[in-house]
């Protein structure tokens, strides 16, 4: 029932509501937000908006106005009007900075805490209230909050030390966790006012960057510092002029005066006697942030004369920092700083590439032992300890130790030329001084090249390449397709692949500016291309890597190619039936309709051979064609592979799953060889033999017995048993997999002897371990533990694993691989390469298990395969409660029965891999384990699958 | 409500009579804050769907409101090509959205007539996005001001994957978002949600006929659904139940897993383990038991572990939320087990029933601590946080 109206409230007598005046409850302003503006009067209202709408009602807003020309005063003072907790306040000359302004806010604050807001900058809605509650409630003398950058034009975030603002922190003084002061920002900080007046805090209005000084002064003077989680500052990026002219360039060199005035009056207040934590910090500071301004302009292209000038004016600067701060600096950084000191502008340029991650240290080297010295002809001429000398001296190990797949070069294009036959040639050289490119004997070089829009097809090309002392130079013949891609007309990118058979490696070619060669084009094919004038030309991508995109034509001709795509069909059906998948919604029917259409001849000899969906040429499929062509060399197998797989590409035994081709070549199948599934448009032909070679032992319930399979529809249910129906023999691992899995499945077909195709390598190899690092460019005399966790989220994994901590507690004799799910990615930072190696290129598991000397996992089913190495087993399930709480259930409980150590934390797991170094004390508990969950491997399984499905030998 | 900046407080749901932790709380808050004198609303987006309605009593002076004529349909959102091909689906797509619209014009009258001296608490975020589309903006203060809530936990939000963005979403601008515990607040906070409170709900002791008397019971109050996974609870109980002869389970409650869960009694044979359906003498029920037992996946603040403890019965439950965490002082008031661990609760279970004298102990103390729910407290901390907005 709806009431008449929502007047019918009762009344009191005894207690009216009380007006709430202005300052609220407490009748009196409680924080000043000082807003300084000048000529903003624009942005200056949602800057003062974003304060009136505070969550926090009592906040006095004082607007200063650094005497603008135009209306930013007035505007202020029109807002002022309506809202009494307004002042407008102006200087009485304009100062030139923020911090002229801000004083005159200082002077007129009244509430018992300030903080300051620039004009074009906005509050978060409840800033003041996030940071007043934790300066009420910690007694500090600062309170931090979090910033978020903001780009306006492209109307996305961009981070600023969000590290730092993870948590809810209370420090004592800043020498609790001096890295809080490299947020030198005088916003979204809230200051005690009592603690301003104190101290007499006021901005320098003499010189420039005021905001370090006076950070720097509250940092070494507050007492009680409180850092908050809550982002409470919008900074607002406007877009600039991108090219800076010669004059905007020389304000750079009048910047790092005043920058460089600034920070020797910082040095000063941060008195490294009373506080040394911060003095230091701040110091590494200077060379990592501020002298990398400075350098990164000069990378990006400066006029020589001024960045031969910015590099004289820098060096003092550098100077300036203690050695020993130097001397910790990462190797790219290090160098970075020595290049400076020599005044090479080239040498710079090349060290902020290094630095910034775009490729690894080039150059020539000299070795002495573990000392090893950059460029010796440039640096030679210093004296053994002079600060040159000393960062230029590096440990070449660091670098060597990295394996080739982990490396970055720098390919450099030299020239593009274009022939008549449409011939594309590019040379170029890379620069390898470490001995990493292509020195394996098995190593394959090529080039690929793929459509970055539409059909996003790939194609291969050849690479020569030799080898003049530390210099590959290379060559790339890619023939440009005829069948462009009419409807798209897509960028192409272009990149150098190497690969072992096991790994590959794609990288980047770099292009300098104007590179020779870069006005040539392709020649169009063709009535169609012809008239539209399609041509296609090399180019440099914005990320100065090289690329092919259509060629500029005029308007008219523009329209001729837009209006192309609508007569013009993409495709011939013979390249489409090939290359573009069925659209998802429509492969199962249009699938199996292609498979109940078939009518031509069974191939008797034709395998076709899928590892999970296309994703892999490894696992036990790949174990039994290998067999197969021991075996029966008769046979012809044809691989599936998901769109994109590297391994796939210019092979003429591969069909692309879901295309057209794939149903087809599925039904002429004399024989299907699958480790997962199938996809739904498969239908069985009736003289086909199935082989299902699952790929692991579950510990999750899986098939009918997944609690989701309790409410699944009658479809879903008939589905699967359809499929399972389909396969005629099934490799069984173990008893365990045949008391669980085949149950579970309903499955009723004929089973495999015990064993699994994929783990014969691992019997029969598993005593050269040292081989098998040697293999993966490991060190083979370190000791090497894979860390490899389960699915959890699609995407990039958050590794739960302190990366840093980790490589220090083990020490260098470890070395730690990584190996996510394949659904997931994880970055290693570069400076870890030599200890934490990323092993997910690595395409054949059993390589990298055959190379760990222990495992680190949680719930995947690897666990099970490298129990066939006996070698030690720990889990890491850090998130065991969550794991419990929503798996779908397990078929036993890793608590109550496991291989080894479980550990929960990083502490617990370091202490276990040191534990299972030492001693491998849980040889037992790993036995029994074994026996009872994953059996024991025969090491011939291949082999017995092989001839008892396909007979005897032909 | 002396010097409160408020006279007005608008309780809103998803509906307002209906069974369960939502629909107490909103009694219970309305009828203390119409007490403290306030003007009391109470605002249900649409009405409790069948079998769910319970009947209150409450002052006439407290205005109820329901928005949507009918309950809206089930079944109805489109994700693909065939939903759409579906007659019957789209249409009840579309009388969702034209209910949709009837709540949310009503509502855009409502905002500026409760006006800014009315406090909204908006306890489900299905509301929270009504308000939003009838045009609340939180930085207007002509309009009332909101206190978001969200009654789950943390990890349950997370788990559900909706609700953890929409919390995010809808609550990000309004004065306050309130949780039931000071760790849910905390797991928000830090994921970025910049407004953030805790304050528990309110629980009384339920009250119960003079003549009951306890039996060896064991007792379960979820409803049957993957939620409560109450067949963690009969696979423990099959465990111990041949140790234990003298002793039952009784599960009351009511849910879409009825037919699975009295399955798996049939077919494991698992003996004296009853589904008693739903019931509306709580108190009663806990008066006459002995154990009671929470073997969720997740769970707010449950307050049935409080109303078990004001009763002198001990709760043995899954770590399964902070709320959990909260309430119990294991080992003395009662007993968490990992999550999902069945030989973990199956001991905790037989170790209280076993044992008479460990159990008249935690009995003796499982109401410590439990009279911090008291309404009258509860209401107090609510106008305590009235207090802090308006600073």
């Amino acid at each position: 029932m709806e009431p008449a109206s929502s007047d019918s409230r009762p009344r009191f007598e005894d207690s009216g509501p009380i007006e709430v005046d202005i300052w609220g409850v407490e009748g009196r302003p409680l924080v000043s937000v000082i807003v300084t503006g000048y000529k903003d009067p624009v942005n200056i209202r949602a800057a003062i908006a974003s304060v009136q709408h505070q969550t926090l009602h009592a906040v006095q807003i004082i607007v200063v106005d650094d005497c603008s020309p135009d209306h930013t005063k007035e505007t202020a003072e029109e807002i002022a009007r309506t809202d009494p907790r307004i002042t407008v306040l102006s200087t009485e000359a304009n100062s030139g900075g923020p911090g002229g302004p801000r004083n005159v806010g200082l002077d007129n604050a009244a509430a018992p805490y300030v903080m300051f807001l620039d004009s074009d900058d906005v509050l978060e809605r409840h800033a003041c209230y996030n940071l007043l509650t934790a300066a009420e409630e910690s007694g500090a003398d600062l309170v931090m909050g979090r910033t978020t950058r903001y780009e306006v034009a492209k109307n996305r975030p961009l981070g600023w030390h969000a590290r730092l603002y993870r948590e809810v922190r209370r420090l004592e003084s800043i020498e609790d966790d001096p890295e809080m002061a490299i947020d030198t920002i005088a916003v979204a900080k809230l200051y005690k006012k009592s603690f301003i007046d104190a101290h007499s805090l006021r901005f320098r209005e003499d010189i420039h960057y005021e905001d370090l000084i006076f950070t720097a002064t509250v940092f070494t003077e507050a007492r009680g510092i409180q850092v908050i989680p809550e982002w409470v500052y919008q900074w607002n990026i406007y877009p600039v002029d991108v090219r800076k002219s010669i004059t905007n360039q020389r304000d750079d060199i009048k910047n790092l005066r005043d920058r460089k005035i600034a920070l020797k009056e910082v040095m000063r207040i941060a008195d490294p006697a009373l506080v040394p934590g911060l003095h230091d910090r701040l110091q590494l500071k200077v060379v990592r942030h501020d002298v990398r301004i400075y350098l990164n302009d000069i990378a990006n292209g400066v006029d020589p004369t001024v960045a031969k000038e910015l590099v004289a004016e820098l060096k003092p600067l550098i100077e300036s920092v203690p050695r020993p701060i130097l001397e910790s600096l990462l190797l790219a950084d290090r160098l970075l700083m020595a290049a400076t000191l020599l005044g090479d502008v080239e040498l710079v340029r090349r060290m902020v590439d290094v630095a910034r991650g775009d490729c690894d240290l080039y150059g020539s080297w000299r070795s002495a032992g573990t000392d090893s010295l950059w460029e010796p002809e440039k640096f030679d001429t210093y004296p053994p300890d002079s600060l040159e000398r000393t960062l230029a001296t590096f440990d070449s190990s660091e670098l060597e130790s990295i394996p080739w797949y982990s490396f970055r070069w720098f390919n450099e294009v030299d020239r593009v030329t274009i022939n008549d036959a449409n011939l594309i040639t590019i040379t170029g050289r890379t620069p390898d001084p470490f001995c990493k490119f292509a020195t394996h004997d098995d190593m394959k070089v090529r080039a690929v090249i793929h459509e970055r829009w539409g059909l996003k097809r790939f194609w291969v090309a050849p690479v020569k390449h030799t080898r003049t002392g530390d210099t590959v130079e290379w060559t790339i013949e890619f023939q440009f397709p005829r069948d462009i891609d009419l409807q798209v007309l897509p960028k192409m990118s272009i990149r150098m692949e190497f690969t072992d058979g096991a790994v590959a490696h794609r990288q980047a070619l770099r292009a300098k500016k104007g590179f020779a060669g870069s006005r040539q084009k392709t020649s169009p094919v063709g009535v169609v291309q012809k008239v539209a004038n399609i041509r296609y030309q090399a180019y440099r991508t914005v990320t100065g890597t090289l690329a092919l995109r259509l060629s500029k034509v005029t308007k008219k001709r523009k329209k001729v190619r837009t209006a192309i795509d609508r007569v013009i069909p993409a495709l011939p059906q013979s390249t489409r039936s090939a290359v573009v998948p069925i659209e998802s919604h429509l492969q199962a029917e249009r699938g199996a309709e292609i498979m109940a259409k078939f009518s031509g001849q069974r191939d008797e000899k034709l395998v076709v051979v899928e590892s999970h969906m296309g994703q892999s040429q490894f696992d036990s499929p790949r174990a039994i064609v290998d067999e197969l062509r021991r075996h029966r060399p008769d046979l012809r197998v044809v691989w599936s592979a998901s769109y994109g797989q590297e391994w796939a590409l210019g092979r003429d035994d591969v069909v692309m799953r879901h295309t057209e081709d794939y149903y087809r070549t599925l039904a002429r199948a004399s024989f299907i060889v699958d480790n997962q599934s199938l996809p739904d448009g498969y239908v069985k032909q009736a003289d086909q033999v199935y082989v299902q070679t699952w790929h692991g032992i579950p510990i999750k319930r899986m098939g009918f017995d997944e609690d989701s399979m309790a409410y699944a529809s009658k479809e879903e249910t008939e589905n699967l048993r359809r499929k399972v129906g389909y396969w005629d023999y099934l490799t069984v691992p173990s008893e365990y997999f045949r008391e669980t899995f085949v149950p579970a499945f309903g499955y009723e077909g004929a089973q495999l002897p015990l064993g699994s195709p994929r783990n014969d390598v691992l019997v029969n190899e598993a005593a050269d371990i040292a081989a098998a690092k040697t293999r993966l460019d490991l060190d083979p005399s370190r000791t090497s533990v894979l860390y490899a966790p389960t699915f959890r989220t699609p995407g990039a994994a958050p590794l739960e694993l302190d990366l840093i901590e980790l490589v220090e507690a083990l020490g260098d004799d470890v070395q730690i691989m990584l190996r996510p799910h394949y659904l997931n990615r994880i970055r290693v930072p570069a400076e870890l390469r030599a200890n934490v190696i990323d092993v997910s290129a690595v395409g054949d598991t059993s390589r990298v298990l055959l190379a760990s000397d222990i495992l680190v996992s949680d719930y995947s089913s690897i666990i099970f395969d490298f129990l066939t190495l006996n070698r030690p087993v720990i889990l890491y399930a850090y998130d065991l409660d969550d794991y419990v709480s929503s798996a779908r259930g397990t078929y036993f409980d890793l608590r109550d029965d496991r291989p080894g150590p479980l550990v929960t934390t990083q502490d617990d797991l370091v202490d276990a891999i040191r534990g299972s170094i030492a001693k491998d004390d849980h040889a037992d508990q790993r036995q029994s384990f074994r026996l009872k969950y994953a059996g024991t491997e025969p090491g011939n399984s291949a082999r017995t699958t092989v001839e008892t499905v396909w007979g005897a030998q032909k | 409500m002396m010097n409160s900046p408020f006279d007005r407080i608008v309780l809103m749901a998803n509906d307002v009579d209906r069974l369960g932790g939502v629909g107490r709380f909103i009694n219970e808050m309305a009828r203390g804050f119409h007490s403290r004198g306030y003007a009391t609303e109470l605002v249900g987006v649409s009405p409790s769907p069948e079998g769910h309605h319970q009947v209150v009593e409450r002052s006439p002076e407290i205005i109820v409101r329901t928005l949507m004529p009918q309950a809206p349909p089930a079944d109805w959102i489109i994700r693909s090509d065939s939903d759409k091909q579906d007659r019957a689906r789209m249409a009840r797509h579309k009388k969702r959205f034209a209910l949709r619209k009837i709540a949310v014009d009503k509502l855009r009258k409502l905002i500026p007539q409760w006006g800014p001296r009315t406090l909204i608490i908006c306890t489900q975020v299905y509301g929270m996005e009504h308000l939003l589309e009838a045009g609340y903006d939180a930085n207007d203060f002509t309009h009332p001001r909101v206190v978001g809530q969200y009654h789950g936990a943390f990890r349950g939000a997370k788990l559900t994957g909706r609700d953890y963005s929409r919390v995010m979403e809808a609550y990000a601008d309004v004065d306050r978002t309130v949780f039931l515990t000071e760790e849910d607040a905390l797991n928000f906070r830090l994921a970025g949600l910049n407004n953030t409170h805790w304050i528990s709900n309110p629980v009384s002791r339920p009250a119960h006929s003079e003549a009951t008397t306890r039996r060896n019971t064991i007792v379960a109050l979820g409803r049957y659904d993957e939620v409560k996974s109450l067949h963690y609870l009969l696979a423990a109980w099959e465990r111990v139940a041949e140790s234990l002869p003298d002793w039952n389970v009784e599960l009351y409650g009511e849910g879409d897993l009825r037919t699975q869960l009295q399955e798996m009694i049939d077919d494991r044979s698992i003996p004296r383990a009853r589904l008693m359906g739903k019931t509306d003498h709580v108190g009663d029920v806990l008066a006459s038991s002995k154990i009671h037992v929470i073997s969720s996946q997740h769970e707010g603040l449950p307050i049935a572990i409080v109303e078990a403890g004001l009763l002198g019965v001990p709760t043995v439950a899954f770590d399964c939320s902070p709320g959990v965490r909260s309430l119990i002082d294991s080992g003395r008031t009662g007993l968490i087990v990992p999550q999902n661990h069945v030989g973990s609760m199956a001991e905790a279970i037989a170790s209280l029933a076993k044992d008479p004298e460990a159990w008249s102990r935690m009995s003796g103390v499982c109401a410590e601590g439990m009279t911090r729910f008291a309404p009258e407290n509860i209401l107090d901390q609510w106008e305590d946080l009235f207090m802090q907005m308006a600073r």
